[in-house]
């Protein structure tokens, strides 16, 4: 029958809402009744219930403490200070009900008395529920600061190009404790008397031992606490808590393994990008710019769609689009006004082996995100590629083997953002052009030959 | 009578199998969902289903182009697999200490608890047939075999241990290809067009081109396996009409055609309403691509149009079949929006037993037959801006023993055995880090010493870049999702850029 203990404890969270309802009334009522005093039956029934309930609450509190295993420095206060809300509500029924020996104890000293610690007790039953930082979590980091809280270190993010140079324990091992660990691990609060805030700490251990053994580094008291499943009691972090990600603890293990190192930066170590790459920051957008837009609306696709032309988020999530053309190669100049539409949402435009001209110029001057541009196998002759130029996130332009005149090549040099211009196969002035040599690179002419004079003798 | 019962009973047993249990779950879903749609086609027709030219509905078009879930590198792939399994030690992985045990009895410690095809006894070892430069601006290493290939070096990312657990060729194929070294998963290209479908409505999504003959594991390194069959390589024949009976037959109009095909469609499509089965909607998909090819085929296929100077750059070789037509091919196709082409070029087995096995006569030969269009191919590609969108992947099944093979105790003509240990592969093209070369194997090439990566990782790796997480690209099969890289698998991060 030992359940039904537990299953009482458990009903506290419910209960604990009847007293502060049933006092806070009676306390309303004692201020708005303060004249009259017509109601003095009322607010009697009120603190009745009030001090029933709240002693109901306490019972109920009590088995819970005892038997799902809270610690006395965690409830110390709710539970104090339930019981004073006990105290104080009883003392003004006593004193409705006309007991003479409270004669001298003011109605206003109980009832802020009363007042105040239900606050309190509410606040910190709250607080054991929900977590301490409950209402101080949505705050913004500047306030969290002025208020002297702490402020939650940031995800740990690696930079493919230099993370090699970071020492494992203090550039990722550390980050990750301070976390995942440090909040229950740390001078302040020091669960099982194990520190983890630093090295020192981590090696001397807590109230069991050693947590990491140099014996024996794959038995370490810290990794079969990890690798415990997390309904395990003894699994950290607790099954509450927020958990160390797969990578966070493979890297855990490996440091480990690797005995614990102090200073040995990932490059000593030879460890595998692999282990690190979850750290990466993403790059979502990739050469396209980085931009939330609203998404488009489905019957504007649908009736680009329905004209054949392909169009598509860049990816599943993303608002940017991609168009293609390359299943109406009867699209043209007129047709393209339909794409104005859409003129923000644009990034790849696929116009290839389609019947526009160079009026399209006019149309794709307003695609102001536009990044990746084809437009080969047209009649495109570049009368008018300088309207382009306003473009801020142009990159990439392919005029393969369109009719491109190579006198409108020095148009596109003032270009800001242009990467790549693909000219193979124009008409064959353009290899004749002059182009400076900061623009070189840009320009890809192509006319690659493979010579025979190489083959050596097999 | 007693026939009839029979029959009778027979017919029942099958109606009785499109109620079973299974089928209400598996496919009534699917089903209902068709009868809703044929009451909404049917609102809007004469009472004839119709699916309607364009819609990105995959219950309608399974082919229908989506967005890659996370942002994709590439948009196409060109993946060239020299069936045989071409000798590292010949190619990229050079090995000078190989080259003084030349000859020399193979030490016992190297043979322990190992397992060969062919080899028998202690083998000597041979050393490098080749000689070796450092090409390009980054100096990585190239043999004499591919003085073609040293001039876009620069261009790919090397693989030096990239490691297999399939010895021979046929399961060692299936694995690299699907994922499992035995029958029944789809290949790449499968899952990558179930995923993306196709951009190009009159091209199939996913194409298949061989020369020099069929993989040993058969056509099944295309199958779709358990995905809807419209996910299937196409393959086009590499000799004479790459597509058969693409002109209509004397007296049949192309209108006469077209209606002949509306009619058998909507027969069809009433058939998958009735029964929800996906493999219908493949039929139906797949006569009008073959009516939509008969158009669009010639113009791609026909590589006699393209300029003398790109002719000359691959090499080809017009009517015949060749790998460097099928690379031509190939580039025309990514052109033109297919996803992926998957390139077969047999012959690479070089165990020494016969002169077209031998690393000093056919070896060389089909050195020579790929080197060439495979330069040329990256160059083209570059010129036209379709590198960066495209991924070049080249690689065997395998790798081969430094090892003189001794079959029946005999060493013949220079040859390796099969080696799943460490063997070499290359990308190029978008996404991918230029130049870079990751892992490393020990002084004889026998085995990965340092960044081995797996042939899941390569799969990976190859989704990653058409904008996969392949942790999450699954199909459901069986009761259980399925992907493309089991359980294993990580992205090869130092090879992208």
């Amino acid at each position: 029958m030992d359940f039904i203990y537990d299953l009482l404890g458990r009903f506290h969270p419910l209960i604990v809402h009847l007293p502060i309802g049933f006092l806070l009334l009676g306390l309303m009522m004692m201020v708005f009744d303060r004249k009259e005093n017509n109601h003095q039956k009322i607010i009697r029934f009120a603190f009745f219930w009030g001090t029933f309930s709240s002693l109901a609450a306490i019972l109920t509190g009590t088995v819970q403490y005892a038997r799902e295993g809270f610690l006395w420095e965690d409830i110390q206060g709710h539970m104090i200070l339930g019981v004073f809300t006990f105290v104080f509500s009883f003392l003004i029924y006593l004193k409705l009900k006309g007991y003479l020996v409270l004669q001298k104890v003011s109605y206003r000293f109980l009832g802020y008395g009363l007042g105040f610690v239900l606050l309190i007790t509410g606040h910190l039953g709250g607080n054991l529920t929900h977590g301490k930082d409950h209402l101080t979590a949505p705050l913004p980091v500047e306030i969290k600061e002025a208020l002297g809280l702490e402020v939650p270190s940031k995800t740990l993010v690696l930079l493919p190009e230099t993370y090699r140079e970071l020492p494992l324990y203090s550039g990722i091992i550390q980050p990750i404790f301070d976390q995942k660990c440090v909040s229950c691990h740390n001078p302040k609060k020091t669960k099982g008397e194990l520190l983890l805030h630093n090295l020192k700490g981590i090696m001397s251990g807590g109230e069991e031992g050693p947590i990491i053994s140099t014996v024996n580094p794959e038995g370490s008291e810290i990794l079969k606490r990890i690798y415990l499943p997390r309904d395990e009691k003894k699994h950290m972090p607790p099954k509450a808590k927020i958990q160390l990600t797969k990578a966070e603890i493979k890297l855990i293990d490996k440091w480990i393994t690797e005995g614990v190192p102090e200073n040995k930066t990932i490059a000593d170590l030879g460890l595998s990008a692999a282990l690190f790459t979850s750290f990466f920051p993403t790059d979502e957008t990739g050469i396209y710019p980085d931009k939330l837009l609203e998404p488009v609306n489905k019957s504007l696709i649908d009736s680009l769609l329905a004209i054949g032309l392909q169009v598509a988020p860049i990816y599943k999530t993303s608002s940017l689009l991609k168009i293609s053309a390359i299943n109406t190669p009867d699209f043209d100049d007129q047709k393209s006004i339909v794409l104005l539409q859409l003129a923000d949402h644009i990034v790849d435009l696929d116009l290839g082996q389609t019947q526009v001209t160079d009026a399209v110029f006019d149309v794709l001057k307003h695609f102001k995100h536009l990044t990746l541009l084809k437009l080969n196998r047209t009649a495109i002759s570049g009368n008018g590629i300088k309207k382009l130029m306003s473009l801020k996130y142009l990159k990439q332009i392919n005029l393969v083997n369109s009719k491109f005149e190579a006198s409108h090549l020095e148009e596109m040099f003032a270009f800001p953002t242009l990467e790549k211009v693909y000219l193979f196969g124009t008409p064959t002035q353009i290899y004749s052009a002059e182009i400076p040599d900061q623009y070189q690179s840009i320009f890809e002419m192509g006319n690659y030959k493979l010579n025979d004079e190489v083959e050596e003798k097999l | 009578m007693d026939k009839i019962k029979k029959l009778l009973a027979e017919q029942r047993a099958l109606k009785a199998q499109f109620n079973s249990r299974r089928h209400f779950l598996k496919d009534c879903t699917l089903g209902l969902g068709g009868l809703a749609l044929g009451g909404f086609l049917n609102s809007c027709s004469n009472s004839i289903p119709k699916i309607p030219a364009y819609t990105t509905d995959r219950s309608l078009n399974p082919m229908a182009a989506m967005p890659a879930p996370y942002l994709p590198k590439v948009k196409s792939v060109i993946y060239l697999h020299m069936v045989g399994a071409p000798s590292q030690l010949e190619l990229f992985d050079y090995k000078p200490e190989l080259a003084k045990l030349h000859n020399k009895p193979c030490p016992a410690s190297l043979l322990d608890s190992k397992k060969f095809a062919f080899i028998q006894g202690v083998p000597n070892m041979l050393g490098p047939q080749a000689t070796f430069k450092q090409e390009g601006e980054t100096g990585n290493w190239v043999s004499n075999h591919l003085p073609h290939f040293k001039k876009v070096i620069d261009e790919v990312a090397f693989l030096k241990a990239v490691h297999t657990d399939q010895f021979n060729h046929g399961p060692a194929q299936m694995l690299m290809h699907t994922g499992s070294p035995r029958n029944g998963r789809p290949s790449m290209g499968s899952w990558v067009t179930y995923g993306l479908g196709s951009e190009n409505n009159n091209l199939p999504g996913f194409v298949v081109l061989t020369s020099g003959g069929t993989p040993d594991a058969g056509k099944s390194v295309w199958g779709s396996g358990f995905l809807p069959s419209v996910y299937q390589g196409v393959q086009c024949r590499s000799k004479g009409d790459p597509v058969l009976y693409l002109k209509d037959p004397k007296g049949v109009s192309r209108n006469l055609k077209k209606k002949i095909l509306e009619s058998i469609n909507e027969i069809n499509l009433k058939e998958y309403q009735n029964f929800g089965d996906p493999e219908v909607l493949t039929r139906i998909n797949q006569y009008e691509m073959a009516y939509r090819m008969q158009v669009s085929v010639p113009k791609v296929m026909d590589i006699d149009k393209e300029p003398d100077a790109i002719k000359e750059m691959y090499g080809v070789q017009p009517g015949k079949e060749a790998f460097a037509n099928n690379c031509l091919l190939a580039r025309k196709m990514v052109e033109q929006g297919v996803r992926f082409v998957q390139l077969y070029d047999w012959g690479w087995d070089s165990h020494g037993a016969s002169p077209g096995g031998a690393l000093d006569s056919g070896f060389l030969r089909k050195c020579k037959e790929t080197d060439r269009p495979i330069a040329a191919l990256i160059l083209d590609l570059k010129q036209r801006g379709l590198l960066d969108e495209t991924l070049i992947v080249w690689g065997g099944e395998f790798g081969r023993t430094p090892m003189w093979e001794n079959r029946l105790g005999i060493q013949n003509s220079p040859g390796r055995d099969h080696q799943g240990d460490a063997f070499t592969m290359w990308m190029a093209g978008g996404g991918i880090k230029k130049g870079a070369v990751h892992g490393k194997t020990d002084e004889i090439g026998y085995s990965g010493i340092e960044g081995r990566v797996s042939v899941y990782d390569i799969q990976a790796t190859i989704l990653h870049l058409l904008g996969f997480n392949h942790e999450q690209f699954t199909y459901d099969f069986q009761g259980r999702p399925f992907r493309l890289t089991d359980v294993e698998g990580h992205v090869i991060n130092e090879i992208l850029a």
